[in-house]
């Protein structure tokens, strides 16, 4: 037997020959996730429980062979990617909701749990899973805690890891722990916190704890419509310098509107350069005092049009044309790449003018959406793949962009995390020392390194044209987000 | 390994010259003095005094404003006290952004006026804000009642600068308030004890402060019906920034309320006006359910007065108990364990937090030393029973009747772990972890 | 892309790659789809097959039986179509690779012969449908069927088969001229498609969509020189066959004197609404069949815009309503079946959760893949019986029929009709 063909038997072994998957058209399909890389695996292997994934990370290290985890594959930056082959251990079976607490406002899920669908299950007791990625439909749990995602709602509420209360995990050696609890406190080091966006190069979540909220007495939804881009940021900035914090403030520039017009016809009035959303929630009286606030500070900027809902449908469609628009600017180009980057909200005006500079400089549009409510900026660089100068250029935009973020004093990620994409821009944020330290943290975990291995840290060369060049000739046709 | 008192002094000295070195005396950990204590005044000097420690296989203690040094287990070695309260500048402040960047020794009050004056908060109200500094409470996990809302601490940390052991600068995180960029290392020196690194520098996300506070007060006749009507509101619509539970004893102490009988429950809010007084309607109405007998809004001047004196008991000097515990459990077993602690041997005050599932228990001795270890180990028992844990936030010195933290299960083997990557040698704090780390 | 190997699909009707690569793998269809939802297999979902599509035209991989065999294993749902944010015309590229597979089949000749059989010779063709019927129908009332059953001697797979066979009614509805004249004032023109299998199989049913419309203004022609829309041909790939037909319908239906055509089918809806791109390719009929397609609207749709004339006897019936994929995801028809059952005096409506989850019936699918055909209509079922509804409405034949085998296979009381049945019901009761 060649070597792979005894490791596809162990892993049989494991879950069971139609859960491992080895042919040419099986791993095809498994060699992409969400971003712009590709990396064909060696075997696909679907573990049911967790002692099949104990048992597979078992197998899988017989072999020498990396280990890398898989949700749902929606990831933008190639976490999901098996870029050195290796078994890709896809956690798509592991779907079930163990334990609803309602006294306690938890719940026990496996790692395949969608996240939209943890809130439909708890949904009747009123209760609901905070943390809202645009990807919520798709995307698993056990992927918002190795990305530690965000979502528009995370602004008020918290990210990921402020959700999370245990986690159950598999170390490589393939023994299972569990990190946390369910309580909100636990002693020992927060190891729970250090998995959680960790990428998944630590280990495998195999169960997770997390906090269910409860849903708001009221809600209301602001719509702020803006001539000028610089005034919808100024507001921004604005709201917060108020001392406000609503559950979310969105923005979207004027190509942005444009697509989501053609797409979704939001009913946003022509000459807008730029929209806000902001949603606030809780009390009744809280929420009103609240919006009455956002509106005078949004009336500072000279806002084109200011409207609020309160029922469901009418702020459905206020927020139709936010979550239609990443798709919809494909209505613009062929192609867009999203880069995703922080910056200190003080400093949105500034950013966002520069980056309209670099697409002047450069002649390709640039569209920008935001979680801007904390910083979290989402420029797509619209271009045509087939166009190779274009692609190229697309890719440095990003890097520039990247390093304005650092510039003001912001970060490389604000959600999608590292992973393949951006590992050669580390060390432009974090120093030797720094990384070093990092780096420290694997072998605690994940002793022999294997967990997703050459994720996060910079594969030797550190030059960012390399990278560009070498992104360009990895990322396939229309492999573009 | 022993260490002669003089190379301490010696090889700290070299470090950083003998004006910062002071004697130890007032820096007694568990009975044992140190060889020398060094204030260091930036964070080089820190890197290099953790260079020599290391040379020299100094046994070091970190130490902010001292509220907290009886935290742990004894320590295996104790040569040099390692005093951060010089490092205490606001490195950044960015109001409109809602963020700050402080050095670790500043303490929780200076940091507090200067932040007041943005009209903000950094929601971390560990005890003796006069003391306490951002890195002491961070370290220790140290933790006060507005975690009822705002979360651990370490959910405020956007980005940290620590020193390792080998002297290393390394910072991780940012300055920014959302951020997934590289591993967050932050959590592991938050509630770490400094085991791992020296914490010098921390990035906070800050919040307004709320327009108008007021603060509701019920009595009730016992436990039962105060913890009740706590998890009534946290079930309700209000939201509070604190809550909290006390009994008699509790009450007695701190001086909270003047009644002297029956049970407490203290219930922090804050908002615009009409927000504000909606709470205070509904949060009444939970507690006139639950047979409150007597009922009263402390205003905007005395809810911060009353807050600091619950925040701080236990921790005043003049009255300290021998035993506290910090218990979490599930929010629905706090009335379990609370109702254990009030049959099993001498009682002990008693704050906690329904809803958010911990209670803070202080056994003030009073001479029966070994009725208290044995209802301190039984509490224990039913922490780790209802499905929670129990950590000894203080204990009286050289006692190791109790492990200060209780077991920590099968993922100690990866703290251990941890702690020979970050500290082969065993300079920081050793033995006074979980499971003698 | 100079270098890149040619592409492995080949002909007119392969994939093109301006609809392949809109597709930017964000993997929002997963959880819309329904065989990756039982399976949790990426190689049984849209992206993936989308993926494979990719593989065949960079050249990456041939066409093997095991691509064939995931796309094969796709129901044609389409729900993807409606979840994916870029605009990927699954529908279309599923078909043309389905068409890229069908040349290269390597089948049995028995199967071969067997689907060359039903599909190209017996489908096409209604006078044989007819004839096929009649002898199905008269081995359901003769007691065949008792015997059979009685006997336990089909093999496991087929007595399956059998037991999933609609029951077919005791009359046919056949088509040709006026079938019913406007009741009241005449407040449009349609012509009905009658379609193939169902006048067959739901003869009183079809009997009563003509009723319904005519009740509400409308009067109903059915052309005879009508074919079979060439759904079914479609999709599993022989788009020779599917065109041919839509050739013939587009002749056979005269559509200047009619305000619509009229489909109760969804298929068949979706089908000849989209003639227009099935012959694009063809001088001739490119553009009528673009015009065509225009005019096709669904029954409910047809319904709810006239707007319908409500009935006012009660029906105290309790209803749920699952939506047809090719009405909800293809034509967009979800609110309006809803609204007419609503519109009934008496009727409580109750919403069934994930009620645009496919039942697992499309086609031929639940011949041709019948093990996840079940996988996914056992968790249809389930899912209905927890509504507490007694009715389960459908406004499709081919959900009508899946979804009646599951409610026995589960021994549910509840009772599958069509909305237009329901109406029906309703109209007849205030008739008195
Ligand atoms: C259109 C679009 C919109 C998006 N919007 C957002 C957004 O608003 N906010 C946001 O934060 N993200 C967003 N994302 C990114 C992505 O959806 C998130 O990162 C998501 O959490 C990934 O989940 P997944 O299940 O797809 O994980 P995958 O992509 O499969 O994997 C992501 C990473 O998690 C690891 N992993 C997966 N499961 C496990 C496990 N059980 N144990 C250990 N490691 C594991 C993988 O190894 C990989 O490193 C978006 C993506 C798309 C395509």
């Amino acid at each position: 037997m060649s070597a792979n063909a005894e490791l596809i038997a162990d892993l049989e072994a494991v879950v069971g020959g139609a859960y491992v998957l080895h042919e040419p058209e099986d791993l095809i399909v498994y060699e992409y996730d969400g971003s712009v890389d590709r990396g064909l695996p060696a075997a696909v292997v679907l573990p049911a429980s967790t002692e099949e994934v104990s048992g597979v990370v078992r197998a899988a290290r017989r072999h020498g062979a990396p280990i890398v985890p898989r949700g749902a594959g929606t990831g933008l930056s190639g976490g999901a990617i098996a870029h050195q082959g290796g078994v890709v251990a896809a956690l798509t079976r592991m779907t079930r909701i163990l334990e609803v607490d309602v006294d306690n406002r938890f719940a026990v899920v496996e790692p395949g749990v969608v996240n939209l669908d943890l809130t439909h299950a708890v949904e009747r007791h009123g209760l609901y899973y905070a943390p809202d990625p645009s990807s919520q439909k798709a995307c698993t749990i056990g992927g918002n805690v190795a990305e530690n995602s965000g979502g528009p709602h995370c602004l008020a509420y918290g990210v990921t890891t402020n959700h999370v209360l245990g986690l159950e995990v598999v170390t490589a050696d393939g023994s299972v722990h569990w990190l946390g609890g369910r309580t909100r406190e636990s002693p020992g080091y927060d190891l729970r916190g250090v998995v959680v966006g960790s990428e998944g190069t630590l280990a495998i979540v195999t169960k997770a704890a997390v906090r269910l909220l409860r849903r708001p007495e009221a809600v209301k939804t602001l719509l702020a419509v803006f001539r000028e881009l610089d005034d919808a940021s100024a507001a921004v900035s604005g709201v917060i310098a108020a001392g406000i914090v609503p559950a979310a403030i969105e923005m979207m520039d004027e190509l942005c509107i444009r697509a989501a017009e053609q797409s979704v016809h939001a009913g946003y009035p022509t000459g807008a350069g730029a929209v806000l959303l902001v949603e606030v929630d809780g009390l009744r009286e809280a929420v009103d005092e609240e919006v009455d606030e956002v509106e005078r500070v949004c009336l500072r900027y000279r806002p084109m049009e200011i409207r609020t809902a309160t029922d469901p449908e009418e702020r459905e469609r206020l927020w139709a044309g936010r979550k239609g628009v990443l798709g919809a600017l494909g209505r613009l180009a062929p192609n867009y790449y999203l880069v995703d980057g922080t910056i200190p909200r003080t400093r949105l005006v500034e950013v966002l003018s520069r980056i309209r500079e670099i697409s002047a400089e450069t002649g390709l549009p640039i569209a920008n959406l935001l979680h801007a409510g904390d910083g979290n900026l989402h420029p797509s660089v619209l271009f045509d793949e087939r166009n190779p100068d274009e692609a190229r250029t697309a890719l440095e935009i990003g890097g520039r962009i990247l390093e304005l973020c650092l510039e003001v004093g912001g970060v490389l990620s604000g959600e999608h995390g590292i992973g393949l994409e951006k590992q050669e821009y580390f060390s432009l944020m974090f120093d030797d020392d720094d990384m070093e330290s990092m780096a420290q943290l694997k072998p605690a975990f994940d002793t022999g390194d294997a967990f997703n291995p050459g994720k996060i840290f910079p594969a030797g060369a550190s030059c960012v044209d390399v990278f560009q060049s070498a992104a360009v000739a990895r990322a396939g046709a229309g492999a573009w987000v | 390994m022993t260490t002669i008192p003089g190379t301490a002094v010696r090889s700290v000295s070299e470090a950083v010259g003998a004006e910062r070195l002071s004697g130890g005396e007032g820096r007694v950990i568990d009975g044992i003095r140190p060889a020398a204590a060094v204030a260091p005044e930036s964070t080089e000097e820190v890197s290099r005094v953790l260079g020599a420690a290391r040379r020299d296989g100094l046994g070091v203690a970190p130490r902010g404003g001292g509220t907290r040094m009886g935290l742990g287990g004894p320590p295996e070695r104790y040569d040099l006290s390692l005093d951060t309260s010089r490092l205490d500048r606001v490195a950044a402040h960015n109001p409109a952004d809602l963020t700050a960047t402080v050095e670790a020794g500043i303490t929780l009050d200076a940091l507090r006026e200067s932040l007041e004056e943005h009209g903000q908060f950094l929601a971390m109200d560990a005890p003796r804000p006069d003391l306490a500094t951002v890195g002491g409470t961070l370290a220790a996990g140290a933790i006060g009642p507005l975690k009822w809302q705002f979360g651990s601490p370490r959910d405020l940390v956007v980005g940290m600068k620590v020193v390792q052991a080998n002297g290393r600068v390394t910072k991780s995180g940012g300055r920014v308030v959302k951020n997934v960029s590289g591993y967050d290392m932050a959590r592991l020196h938050v509630g770490g004890l400094g085991t791992l690194g020296v914490i010098v520098e921390v990035s906070f996300k800050l919040t307004p402060l709320p327009r108008r506070q007021a603060t509701l007060l019920a009595a009730f006749d016992d436990s039962g019906p105060a913890l009740s009507a706590g998890l009534a509101i946290s079930n309700g619509w209000a939201a509070p920034l604190a809550m909290v539970t006390f009994d008699a004893e509790a009450n007695r102490r701190g001086g909270f309320t003047g009644s002297a009988r029956g049970y407490f429950l203290a219930v922090r809010l804050g908002g615009r006006p009409r927000t504000l007084d909606r709470q205070i309607d509904d949060c009444r109405r939970s507690c006139d359910r639950h047979g409150a007998v007597c009922l009263e809004v402390v205003d905007a001047a005395g809810t911060p007065v009353l807050w600091s004196k619950i925040r701080d008991l236990g921790w005043m000097d003049d009255d300290a108990p021998e035993y506290t515990a910090r218990a979490s459990v599930p929010s629905s077993r706090l009335p379990g364990l609370i109702a254990g602690l009030e049959t099993g041997g001498p009682a002990p005050a008693v704050v906690a937090e329904p809803g958010y599932g911990s209670a803070l228990v202080h056994w003030f001795a009073d001479g029966e030393r070994d009725a208290v270890s044995g209802a301190v180990a039984d509490a224990r028992v039913g922490a780790v029973h209802a499905g929670g844990s129990l950590v000894l936030e203080r204990r009286p010195m050289g006692s190791r009747k109790i492990d200060p933290w209780g077991e920590v299960g099968g993922s100690l083997s990866i703290m251990r772990r941890m702690k020979e990557r970050y500290d082969p040698a065993r300079i920081l704090n050793p033995g006074r972890f979980v499971g003698g780390i | 892309m100079s270098a890149a190997p040619p592409s492995l699909h080949a002909g007119l009707d392969a994939p093109e790659e301006a609809d392949l690569y809109k597709c930017v793998h964000c993997g929002f269809c997963l959880q819309a789809c329904p065989t990756y939802v039982e399976t949790g297999l990426e190689t049984e979902s849209p992206r993936g097959r989308i993926a494979l599509m990719k593989a065949v035209n960079e050249g990456r991989i041939e066409i093997t039986p095991g691509v064939v065999r995931h796309w094969d294993l796709c129901i044609q749902c389409r729900a993807c179509e409606v979840a994916c944010p870029s605009g990927v015309p699954y529908g279309r590229l599923i078909e043309a690779a389905m068409s890229q597979a069908e040349s290269r089949r390597g089948q049995g000749v028995a199967a071969r012969l067997l689907s060359d059989l039903s599909f190209k010779r017996i489908l096409p063709n209604q006078r044989r449908l007819t004839l096929f019927a009649g002898l199905l129908r008269a081995y359901q009332r003769s007691g065949a069927q008792r015997i059979v059953r009685g006997s336990r001697l089909l093999p496991r797979r087929l007595a399956e088969l059998e037991a999933s066979l609609p029951r077919v009614q005791p009359r046919f509805f056949r088509p040709g001229g006026i079938a019913a004249p406007a009741r009241g004032e005449t407040r449009a023109r349609v012509s009905l498609l009658s379609g193939c299998v169902m006048p067959l199989v739901h003869g009183p049913e079809m009997s009563a969509v003509v009723r319904v419309l005519a009740r509400n203004g409308c009067e109903v022609e059915t052309p005879k020189a009508q074919v079979c829309c060439g759904a079914i041909n479609s999709h599993v790939g022989d788009l020779e066959t599917a065109r041919r037909l839509a050739r013939r319908n587009i002749d056979a239906f005269n559509t200047d004197r009619i305000d619509a055509i009229v489909t109760a089918s969804a298929g068949c809806g979706t089908r000849m609404k989209e003639y227009g791109h099935l012959l694009r390719n063809d001088p001739d009929y490119a553009e009528r069949a673009e015009a065509f397609g225009r005019m096709v609207k669904d029954v409910h749709e047809v319904l709810a815009s006239l707007p319908l004339d409500p009935p006012r006897a009660e029906l105290r019936r309790t209803v749920t309503y699952q939506d047809s994929c090719h009405l909800a995801n293809t034509q967009g028809v979800r609110s309006q079946p809803r609204e007419l059952l609503k519109s009934i005096p008496g009727v409580r409506f109750v919403e069934l959760p994930n009620a645009s989850m496919c039942c697992g019936g499309g086609g031929s699918y639940t011949i041709t893949e019948r093990d996840m055909s079940l996988r996914v209509l056992d968790s249809k079922t389930a899912a209905a019986a927890a509504t507490g509804a007694d009715v389960l409405a459908t406004a499709n034949p081919g959900c009508l029929m899946q979804l009646e085998y599951g409610v026995r296979r589960a021994g549910l009381s509840m009772e599958v009709l069509y909305v237009t049945d329901l109406l029906d019901e309703a109209y007849r009761a205030e008739d008195g």
